[in-house]
């Protein structure tokens, strides 16, 4: 008669009659991709890729800067401080996906349902591999954290940072879980063995510079770069602009992403966020995020791409017409809506559909490049063939030429500027701007040469110390001073 | 089985009159006419006893009738009184219990029944969320010791636990609306008496739901030879007790012409300003337009009787309460019936049944900011004119631009008059209560009863915002429909033990209870609508639709024993144990209460015969455990929700956790001890209790900020403890003269102090964001060495003055800032520290500290009863000391920072180099909780006068009537404070700290109320 006291709860999905089928698991799977796309959740979108990860990579460098919103502003100023909500909010998000993961990995290996080997291999090796991505987005932009892989057992919870070294290796250690249990080929949106493999090389190839500096690791980036050229299923886009178009969002180059749709609540904002201003009704745009002119004035004009990412014209009505910018300043405009709301058939407030491309081909030949040009002693003139074929196929592309035979626009020699610009010019506002010059320890030289509109603020605030963002200020207040700021912060 | 007519000296009929059969607790009481019937043996010694009349004992001696004169005095030591699962005589009460005196029930026009509790019951604490009609009201009996959830005590009707339930179903702008007390279904008339449990002896038999202490009420039963009908009703006026000062028109424009000069309504474009030579004739107080003269009604009739085996008593009330707040209405219909039929000698039977429907319609008044604001605020903020034709063209003369007076007129859709005429709330409750017994007597000390009680209760909560509304605005019209159903059912089974051998009394409980609840949620919402006639009726007709439902259920398994040993009338102990169960928690759901307790009635002893002084002397001690469990349901476990994905351009559902898994998680645990005194003196006409308790809670429930490194932002955690120590005082004098002159007075006083002595983990500061507004967080802090409801905020050290400022009017170096700008005449607010621990120049988070708290240092009330030749007059004042509030109100209509939104009249008398002697500030530089928003809100209040007179019976007695009593009374007729809002007892729900204080953010203003009614009996 004790039975009558257990009562589950009735209208929610409780951990005890849950995972009960191979189903669950992959409406658990759902909620842990959720994180990557972040929207309108208990953060109200300022976490991860809808807004947190769209500045924390972007803004601040010498691609992007925020134009409105003083908590909007303060990413690309260097003002944000501990209690900032972006940076908290994208720190929280991460450890929200983290601990989804943590859930469905320990279930997964208490064996609680019985399913075939294939299913079992494909759940542990998503959840691994979302794992990995959130503890790399850590480790990237707020250094060693609190490391946690099970479970929360709130009695017995430790909140004590790694060391950054053992993030990275956490990092490591969950990717390749998921490169050795994830499928060749998975449904478009989720992990599969070589994004496993092109992550695994992202992460030797951070791990190869600042702050880590670990010398053995650019081997390591370049041999798992090698593997996703070679036996991979990627190639490049013979059309650079075509990367971005909506009905081409898992094209050949496509690797992963963040995904958005316009309904269903699940709508992010990206190319509206930044993006060119109309004047008709439900503007495309906020234009938050603005393009520097250092930017725009850094294309050789002849490339491309510099057309397809930044423009110096405002695209004015329905039809498409445009008229130019006469103040001299420059719009990010690369996932470009329909201007027409009557065709467009989703609002741009909330809901635009536009993936954010996480990682894609382009980014694994420049990863290749440079982590064998690291491995190779980082040298001012470095000319191996494999690495130079790399880098001239994304140049090539970038200029409308033949990828496939030598070009004019081709490199003789790859030096660190090489490395960064074509990076820059390349992956523009995809998120990878900050993270690159970090890496290179050129975050803060870059910075302080900006002198275009907008960009000013940063040049004069930016510190040394801004390499990491600060832990937030709630986390280190709860854990008793358990939990170190890092340095150039406020202790509190 | 005797009966007969218990009559006072005069020979008038006296009812309430305690007969019981001595040495057991076999009793009745002598109903209106002075009559009463029990079942005694022919041996029986017969007690008869009643407050304000020397107890007479009777031999029964095979007699059957019974004419019984009482003879006045003042003795009330051999009452029954009703505790947890039963009832005790008073010499056998080894615990803290508190009696309501009855008369308070039958002599007041009550409105709420809780008003009847309001300071009359020392350590009970009684305050008002706010003057709407069926308001909740918050009530905590000894303290606050929990951080989970309110402190509501429990309440059990007739042996039923009735659960809190709530007055919305949420959404729109009704997010803070409150529950209904337990007490909002209940006809006050309906009630026989009331008892306060308060020590853990006297909760420990209600385990873990005993800690927040326990009300319990009895409802009247028919009673023999009192075949008869009562008709009662009385009227009444509602009236604003208080305006609060908001600047008119004229000084309105003196405001915006110098901290608003952009607005074009008032200054032309070369900054000229225009002349309103009929600005009387434009000025609008909006409070004048929101508030009126309000109403209440009310019609109580009752039958009630007794055949020879059957009794019955049946009532119907009917209740209309217009407040003070337009369009703000409020029914109540309650209708009851108690039925007890003796089937045997052995087997009892009854139900008591009742049903009762609330009608709640009003506009929203607290609530948010911006589209969301409430009336009470906005009716302070709005501009002081109505931007009518009139009006328009009187700005039109003076000069103001047409598009401008255009502009203004569309902004009127947030006007209080316009929102409170397009905003519609409307509530329905119906519940339904039904116990049932079944009470088997197998020999004269030993029976076993059974009950079976249901609760249903179901809330309709529709609402529609017009698009003329801001809110319905955003959205072209928004309506909802929301049901919250819920069941509830209770079996007891339990037997009593109750003998006595010589001088050795003793009386055994002994049982076994199940509870179960079980509710569902629907809502549906519709948003954008073409025709807004038919509103909520028809969601269908909007272009939007979301709708959610929910499921809720839980279980309480309960085994439980009380054991009372008296002996000689001089010594008495009691023992209780409680093991309860409870589906809400995951691992530990069994735990076990105790408590013991002893009490010594000193004049009952031999050396205390001679003393013809003392009448009554009594010592007592208890010490026990009681538990509180109002944890959510899904405290403990971790349960999932949709968090939803997309994959591949397809939309797919995903879950994830929404809370933190905590298996582990228990009830709070309250230790208490208790001493009390009970001293009587002559012959009990002066009378004094003093009690000296200490509470203290343990494995604090509370949703614990965490480390987002878990995952997740908060989670139920059993962290801390809190100690509240407290005394409380009565002392009571009844007066009675040979002339019929009669006084009966007592006063009371609580004083409590609380102090939370651990938080868990490394004893972190705890803030609490009351959620009033977006801008202004953390406004309560709990700290360990502090006290539950400390106000958190920065400290002002009066205003800048000229002499701050350098000729550039930069502030001087040294001269702390918050680099606001800030302007002579502004708050200055105290450097208190700086992140090193000292002081840095700069007014910032780190210069917080605590500026306040809401909980009183005493409390109480002092009631007077005279009597005269059938005149009475009542008189209860009530007051409390030491309490502050927070007055949120001030931070819309108190800060002066120049938008268009009209402020307190303060402003006309703030500094200025011209008025360098006021302290009035004149901008504040910072917009947080400070001090200058902490008012001191001790009061006295004149709770209410009544004057009746009882007709004399050779007036009425031709037209059949026994019993006839005409009274005019007053209700909250005046309020003595410094609390500069419309009341100083108050408190705004605000869902996110539900046992936060004290708060005033837009409470809706309490009436003045004038009433007069008869009571009739036939």
């Amino acid at each position: 008669c004790q039975d009558a006291l257990e009562i589950p709860p009735q209208s929610n999905l409780e951990l005890g009659n849950f995972f009960a089928s191979v189903a669950d698991f992959e409406l658990a799977l759902g909620g842990a991709y959720d994180v990557v796309a972040s929207h309108q959740g208990p953060s109200n979108g300022f976490g991860s890729y809808f807004r947190g990860l769209m500045m924390m990579g972007r803004a601040g460098t010498d691609e992007m800067f925020v134009a409105q919103y003083d908590d909007h502003k303060y990413i690309g100023n260097y003002t944000y401080t501990p209690f900032s909500r972006v940076p908290a909010d994208t720190y929280a998000d991460q450890y929200r996906g983290i601990s989804r993961c943590n859930v469905i990995i320990g279930k997964i290996n208490e064996n609680v349902v019985s399913m075939s080997t294939d299913s079992r291999n494909k759940i542990l090796g998503e959840a691994s591999f979302l794992r990995g991505f959130y503890y790399f987005q850590l480790a990237r932009f707020f250094g060693g954290v609190p490391i946690i892989t099970e479970s929360t057992n709130i009695n017995e919870f430790k909140n004590v940072r790694s060391t950054l070294a053992e993030t990275y290796e956490r990092v490591i250690a969950d990717f390749k879980t998921a490169e050795e249990n994830l499928p060749v080929t998975n449904e478009d949106g989720r992990a599969t063995k070589y994004v496993a493999k092109t992550y695994l090389a992202k992460v030797y190839l951070q791990m190869s510079g600042v702050p880590l500096n670990d010398a053995s690791a650019a081997a390591l980036a370049a041999s798992y770069a090698k593997d996703v050229i070679d036996n991979g299923p990627y190639d490049l886009e013979p059309v650079y602009g075509d990367i971005f178009e909506l009905d081409n969002e898992h094209g050949i180059e496509y690797i992963f992403d963040a995904e958005y749709i316009s309904s269903n609540n699940e709508g992010g904002q990206v190319g509206t966020w930044d993006g060119t201003l109309g004047p008709w009704e439900n503007n495309i745009s906020y234009k938050l995020g603005r393009a520097t002119v250092e930017l725009f004035d850094s294309y050789d004009p002849l490339d491309l791409r510099r057309a397809r990412n930044v423009v110096d014209y405002l695209v004015i009505n329905a039809n498409g017409d445009t008229e130019p910018i006469t103040d001299g300043t420059v719009y990010a405009y690369k996932w470009r809506h329909d201007p027409d709301p009557a065709t467009r058939g989703y609002s741009t407030e909330w809901q635009s559909p536009f993936n954010f491309p996480l990682t894609r081909y382009a980014d694994v030949l420049l990863t290749y490049a440079e982590a064998k040009w690291r491995d190779a002693g980082s040298s001012a003139s470095y000319s191996d063939a494999e690495a130079l074929l790399a880098i001239n196929q994304v140049r090539r592309r970038g200029f409308g030429l033949d990828i496939n035979s030598p070009q004019s626009v081709d490199l003789g020699s790859i030096n660190e500027q090489a490395l960064l610009d074509e990076r820059k010019w390349e992956l523009a506002f995809e998120g990878h701007r900050w993270v690159d010059l970090v890496r290179f320890g050129k975050l803060l030289e870059t910075v302080q040469a900006l002198t275009s509109e907008g960009s000013q603020f940063a040049a004069a605030n930016i510190q040394e110390y801004h390499i990491l963002y600060p832990i937030p200020a709630r986390e280190i207040q709860i854990s008793g001073g358990d939990l170190k700021q890092n340095p150039g912060y406020s202790t509190e | 089985k005797v009966s007969g007519t218990v009559v006072d000296d005069k020979g008038e009929s006296l009812p309430g009159v305690t007969v019981q059969e001595k040495g057991t607790t076999n009793g009745t009481i002598s109903d209106v006419d002075g009559k009463f019937s029990l079942n005694v043996a022919s041996d029986a010694t017969l007690m008869f006893s009643s407050m304000g009349f020397k107890n007479q004992e009777v031999l029964v001696n095979g007699r059957t009738i019974f004419n019984i004169n009482l003879a006045t005095s003042v003795s009330e030591l051999d009452e029954v009184i009703v505790v947890g699962y039963g009832t005790q005589s008073r010499t056998e009460i080894t615990g803290a219990v508190s009696t309501l005196n009855t008369d308070v029930l039958k002599n007041r026009p009550l409105v709420n029944f809780e008003d009847a509790l309001r300071g009359q019951i020392p350590g009970l604490d009684v305050s008002s969320t706010g003057g709407q009609p069926g308001a909740e009201t918050k009530m905590n009996i000894r303290g606050i010791a929990s951080v989970s959830g309110s402190s509501q005590p429990l309440i059990v009707v007739d042996g039923f636990p009735l659960n809190e339930v709530s007055n919305s179903a949420g959404g729109g702008l009704d997010e803070y609306s409150g529950k209904v007390g337990a007490f909002a279904f209940i006809n006050p008339a309906d009630i026989e008496s009331v008892e306060v449990l308060k020590d853990a002896s006297a909760t420990a038999i209600y385990g873990n739901r005993g800690a927040k202490g326990v009300i319990l009420i009895t409802t009247k039963k028919g009673r023999k030879g009192q075949s008869g009908i009562t008709f009662s009703s009385y009227f009444g006026v509602h009236q604003m007790k208080k305006r609060l000062d908001v600047m008119d028109f004229t000084e309105y424009v003196d405001y915006q012409q110098t901290l608003n000069p952009g607005n074009r309504l008032f200054t032309s474009e070369d900054g000229e300003l225009f002349e309103f030579p009929e600005a009387d004739k434009m000025n609008v107080d909006w409070q004048d337009e929101i508030y009126r003269r309000g109403a209440i009604q009310n019609y109580t009739i009752g039958v009630q009787g007794k055949s020879k085996e059957t009794s019955y008593s049946l009532s119907a009330s009917y209740t209309k309460d217009q407040s003070i707040l337009i369009n703000t209405n409020f029914e109540k219909i309650t209708s009851r019936l108690a039925l007890d039929h003796q089937f045997s000698d052995k087997v009892a039977v009854g139900s008591n049944i009742t049903y009762s429907r609330i009608i709640n319609n009003g506009p929203p008044t607290g609530g948010r900011e911006g589209t969301a604001a409430g009336l009470t605020i906005s009716a302070l903020t709005a501009a002081p004119f109505r931007m009518d034709n009139n009006t328009a063209s009187r700005f039109r003369r003076a000069g103001v631009n047409p598009y401008q007076i255009d502009q203004d007129e569309q902004s009127n859709i947030g006007g209080p008059r316009n929102l409170a005429d397009n905003t519609q709330l409307d509530k329905i409750i119906n519940r339904a209560i039904a116990n049932l017994y079944v009470d088997v007597a197998f020999t004269d000390w030993l029976s076993f009863k059974s009950t079976l009680g249901l609760d249903f209760f179901t809330l309709v909560d529709q609402q529609y915002y017009a698009a003329a509304t801001p809110w319905g605005a955003l959205n072209n019209g928004v309506g909802t429909s929301a049901t919250v159903n819920a069941r509830n059912l209770l079996n007891e089974n339990y037997f009593t033990l109750s003998k006595q051998i010589n001088d050795h009394r003793f009386n055994l409980v002994s049982g076994f209870s199940f509870q179960q609840n079980i509710s569902d949620f629907t809502r549906a919402e519709g948003r954008d609508f073409q025709n807004e006639s038919l509103g909520y009726n028809s969601l269908q007709s909007a272009a939007e639709w979301f709708s959610s439902t929910s499921a809720d259920k839980w279980a309480l398994m309960s085994y439980y024993a009380r054991a009372n040993y008296t002996y000689d009338n001089r010594y008495s102990a009691t023992f209780t144990v409680r093991r309860d169960g409870s589906s809400r928690f995951a691992l530990d759901k069994w735990g076990t209460f105790y408590s013991g307790s002893a009490a010594w009635n000193v004049h009952n002893e031999s050396f205390m015969s001679s003393n013809n002084m003392i009448s009554n002397l009594k010592l007592r001690g208890s010490i026990g455990q009681t538990g509180n469990a109002s944890v959510p349901l899904q405290g403990a476990l971790l349960d999932q929700q949709f968090s939803n994905y997309t994959f591949g351009g397809q939309f797919a559902n995903g879950v994830a956790p929404s809370s933190l898994e905590n298996r582990n998680l228990t009830w709070e645990t309250t230790t208490q001890y208790n001493m009390g005194l009970d001293l009587g003196v002559f012959d009990n006409s002066l009378s004094f209790t003093a009690e000296y308790f200490v509470k203290k809670t343990t494995d604090l429930l509370l949703f614990t900020p965490l480390s987002i490194s878990t995952g997740f932002e908060n989670g139920w955690l059993n962290i801390g403890e809190i100690a509240n120590t407290g005394i409380e005082l009565s002392l009571g004098y009844d007066l009675r003269t040979q002339s019929g002159l009669t006084w009966n007075t007592s006063i009371n006083m609580t004083s409590i102090q609380n102090e939370i002595k651990a938080l868990g983990g490394d004893g972190q500061p705890i803030y609490i964001d009351v959620n009033f507004d977006g801008i202004y967080s953390d406004e309560v802090i709990l700290e360990v060495g502090g006290s539950i409801n400390d106000f958190f905020g920065y400290k002002s050290d009066g205003l800048y003055l000229p002499e701050d400022f350098d000729s550039n009017g930069d502030l001087f170096s040294g001269v702390p800032t918050a680099g606001s700008g800030e302007q002579p005449g502004d708050i200055k607010f105290k450097d208190i520290s700086g992140p090193d621990g000292t002081p840095d120049g700069l007014i910032d988070g780190y210069d917080r500290t605590k500026i306040g708290n809401s909980l009183p240092k005493a409390y109480g009330s002092w009631n007077n009863s005279f009597g005269f030749k059938g005149f009475e007059l009542d008189i209860i004042l009530q007051y409390s000391y030491g309490n502050d509030v927070f007055n949120a109100t001030k931070t819309k209509a108190g800060i002066f920072f120049g938008n268009s939104e009209n402020q307190f009249s303060d402003w006309l008398n703030r500094w200025t180099p011209e008025n360098p002697n006021s302290t009035q500030y004149a901008g504040i530089p910072v917009r947080q909780p400070a001090d200058f928003l902490i008012e001191d809100a001790s009061f006295i209040r004149l709770q209410m006068v009544r004057l009746g007179y009882n007709l004399p019976s050779k007036w009425i007695s031709n037209y059949g009537i026994k019993n006839a009593k005409m009274y005019v009374a007053a209700n909250n007729l005046a309020v003595f404070t410094n609390y500069s809002g419309y009341d100083p007892e108050v408190t705004t729900n605000q869902s996110s700290a539900p046992f936060v204080q004290g708060i005033d953010y837009g409470a809706f203003p309490r009436a003045k109320t004038y009433m007069a009614g008869i009571n009739i009996q036939f």
